[in-house]
């Protein structure tokens, strides 16, 4: 079955095609607050170079977050209303874990740190499986040093990846055990959406395209933080 | 805490044009006032101080404005929001960090917003166009301000 | 560039709506769907999820999926997709410009971006097709004031603007301090029914003074007599405050009809739904020996059909937008 990804959650934004064989063509680029202009020309790219239409998909697979709204908003919006003109299933998948499936084989923690602007990001943890990455705690959202915090309190050998990574570095080298991925690895990759949705899609994991909903994290009503001091 | 009286919407706009010179990329300014209490004037001598050109007009349908001046000004009003869950369609954490953003009824929005940000307070005077303002910096980076925010409304300022 | 007649897919996401609409040759309306006017759990068979605010993501795909069934026209035979670029709300209009661009990639067909206040103007044709131009529009709706010029279907002068609220607003919110309830326009219309416009003189700004208007000072100033008067009869204050409004739009119009030859005066936008205005209007047309281009409800307040109007008769001018054009919050109008 011939996937489209979309993903377009953080300041990277892409797509990329592919099969059982793996990915056929994928095309990126990271430039904050683009996505609406790049995302179009980049699906006609990807179809172009691997040789196939649209109408030759069998399900579209998108990245539903969490990361920025309006990034999200284009991403998703594109994604749920090709699979609906198209007439086909959808994958979910969320940013958090597309991050980590690339450092599948390192063996140690996996700590995926996503800027969320406002001081704070979203994170969550993973352990390493044979072919893949199971989720230990998260998705949340709050400042890096709760991050910092939890991942001390394990005391695991933990890789600290993401864009909030390399936004809060600071905060996490020198830190015993912990060792920043390298920036390449930082944002979430249309190939490793195709290559996760693929898997998905072979225990028929699927979802309608109304069923898709982006993961904002952050709840409008939340507390307020601790109020500051007042002059 | 700085207590402020203004005699027309020419003073609230000079005022506005005052506080302006203080603020830097990321600050928030949450306005609270009635209808017609003059939050819009503020905004208005706040983007002119600097150097918006372009006519600073209400948000209340358009929800955000954007002006580039020496800093880009977001200009918002949740007057129409309903609840909380309206929030979103602002992107306000994205928008937050491109300049500095004044949010018009922003009170009933303060879960959504920095709790580090100055509010400013519009109530009716006596006269049809006097008006008295409270601003509050919340958080250290207004309170390091606090002196310049002083010296900044002393034409205005009213012992409270 | 598409044969005449042939059908267009509109899609509009400015601000608060979710529409779409197929129109064909840029004049025939065979849909239009506005997401709050229709049930969508009734019509979308109870899956579209419960979301409070403007949710346009969720929405996006039920009003297309409406619009298209309406229309009888089958995905094949659409021929284009347009949708609002802008001016608006940003995270709203990248959800249309999304949908409009990926349904133009599936069907493989042109994408037109368009230009919300642009639609506004050609939304008069489509009830009025025998429309003469040059007229000059009135294009009043809760976030835009302007008076243009339009000299050719696609060449337009934009007149003059209001300097600080849009005079729909100015409506809301003094129904709103008159505790009227929401929309503040209609329910001022039904009362200053019972009331006498000239109970009150409100100011009437900027009427003598060039092209822009100002309707902040005259909302303060109803606000200003109330807490004064509170005891005023309601319809009166709402009939003279609602007459300062019309007057001071319809002395322009005629003013700017007679310095550039207009033919006649075409109101558009939510507040050209005002009986009080579209009178005044009519009046004054009858008085200037101009026509009066008075739009239905349905074609005044947001809606994809004008925008899929638009689309079309850019679509013919200027070919298919870019795949690379993104939302612009600040779209002004093209002046020619």
């Amino acid at each position: 079955m011939l996937i489209l990804g979309i993903e377009s959650a953080t300041g990277r934004v892409g797509c990329a095609i592919g099969g059982h064989e793996g990915v056929r063509s994928s095309v990126q680029t990271t430039r904050d607050r683009h996505h609406a202009e790049l995302l179009a020309p980049q699906i006609q790219a990807a179809c172009s170079h691997a040789g196939v239409a649209l109408q030759d998909l069998g399900a579209v697979a998108v990245d539903v977050g969490p990361g920025l709204y309006t990034g999200l908003r284009v991403g998703v919006t594109t994604a749920v209303t090709m699979a609906h003109a198209l007439r086909v299933p959808m994958v979910a998948v969320s940013s958090l874990d597309l991050v980590a499936y690339p450092l599948r084989h390192t063996g140690r923690s996996i700590a995926v740190v996503i800027d969320a602007r406002r001081g704070e990001v979203f994170h969550a943890r993973y352990g390493c499986l044979p072919g893949g990455v199971q989720r230990l705690d998260g998705p949340e959202v709050g400042p890096p040093d709760h991050v910092v915090s939890q991942i001390l309190a394990t005391g695991d050998e933990t890789l600290v990846v993401g864009d909030g990574a390399e936004r809060y570095a600071s905060m996490f080298e020198g830190l015993r055990g912990v060792e920043l991925a390298d920036p390449g690895f930082a944002h979430p990759s249309a190939e490793s959406l195709v290559l996760l949705a693929h898997a998905l899609a072979l225990r028929e994991e699927f979802v309608r395209p109304d069923e898709i909903q982006p993961l904002y994290l952050r709840r409008p009503d939340a507390q307020p933080h601790q109020t500051a001091s007042s002059s | 805490m700085l207590g402020c009286r203004t005699a027309g919407v020419g003073e609230t706009r000079a005022l506005g044009g005052a506080v302006a010179a203080l603020v830097d990329v990321g600050d928030v300014v949450v306005l609270v006032g009635d209808l017609g209490a003059g939050k819009t004037a503020f905004v208005q001598g706040f983007a002119a101080s600097l150097g918006v050109t372009a006519p600073v007009t209400s948000p209340t349908f358009t929800l955000a404005n954007r002006y580039e001046g020496r800093l880009v000004v977001n200009h918002l009003d949740v007057y129409r929001f309903d609840g909380p869950e309206e929030v979103s369609d602002l992107a306000l954490p994205e928008l937050l960090d491109d300049g500095v953003t004044l949010v018009e009824w922003g009170d009933t929005i303060a879960s959504a917003l920095p709790s580090e940000h100055l509010s400013v307070t519009i109530r009716f005077g006596d006269g049809d166009d006097d008006r008295s303002f409270e601003l509050r910096g919340r958080g250290e980076t207004w309170n390091r301000r606090a002196d310049r925010l002083r010296t900044a409304l002393k034409g205005w300022a009213v012992p409270c | 560039m598409t044969a005449s007649g042939e059908p267009i897919l509109g899609i509009e996401t400015s601000c608060d709506e979710t529409a779409a609409a197929v129109v064909a040759g840029g004049r025939q309306v065979l849909s239009s769907v506005v997401s709050s006017q229709i049930d969508l759990h009734a019509r979308y068979g109870g899956v579209v999820p419960e979301v409070a605010g403007r949710a346009h993501v969720e929405r996006m795909v039920p009003v297309v999926s409406q619009a298209l069934v309406e229309s009888a026209v089958d995905d094949s035979d659409i021929a284009a997709v347009g949708a609002t670029a802008g001016p608006g709300l940003v995270g709203a209009l990248l959800v249309g410009v999304s949908a409009a661009k990926a349904l133009a990639l599936v069907w493989d067909v042109p994408f037109v971006a368009v230009n919300h206040l642009e639609a506004h103007l050609h939304a008069a044709f489509l009830d009025e097709p025998s429309l003469e131009l040059p007229v000059v529009v009135v294009l009043v709706s809760g976030g835009h004031t302007m008076l243009v010029l339009m000299e050719e279907r696609l060449r337009y002068r934009i007149l003059g603007a209001t300097v600080d609220d849009a005079a729909g607003e100015a409506f809301d919110k003094v129904a709103r301090y008159m505790g009227l309830g929401y929309p503040g326009g209609p329910a001022i219309d039904r009362l200053s029914g019972q009331g006498d416009p000239d109970a009150v003189a409100f100011p009437r700004a900027m009427l003598h003074d060039g092209w822009n208007f100002s309707f902040s000072g005259l909302k303060t100033s109803v606000i200003n007599y109330l807490r004064r008067q509170p005891d005023s009869p309601a319809a009166d204050v709402a009939a003279s405050f609602q007459e300062a409004v019309a007057d001071v739009l319809v002395a322009k119009a005629r003013r700017a009809a007679a310095e550039h030859g207009a033919l006649g005066l075409c109101l558009a936008g939510g507040v050209a739904a005002n009986s009080r205005l579209r009178e005044m209007t009519l009046d004054a047309c009858t008085a200037d020996g101009l026509a009066a281009y008075l739009p239905s409800r349905a074609m005044c307040t947001d809606n994809a059909a004008m925008v899929a109007a638009a689309a079309w008769w850019r679509l013919e001018a200027d070919g298919p937008s870019p795949l690379t054009v993104g939302a612009d919050p600040s779209l002004s109008l093209p002046e020619g």
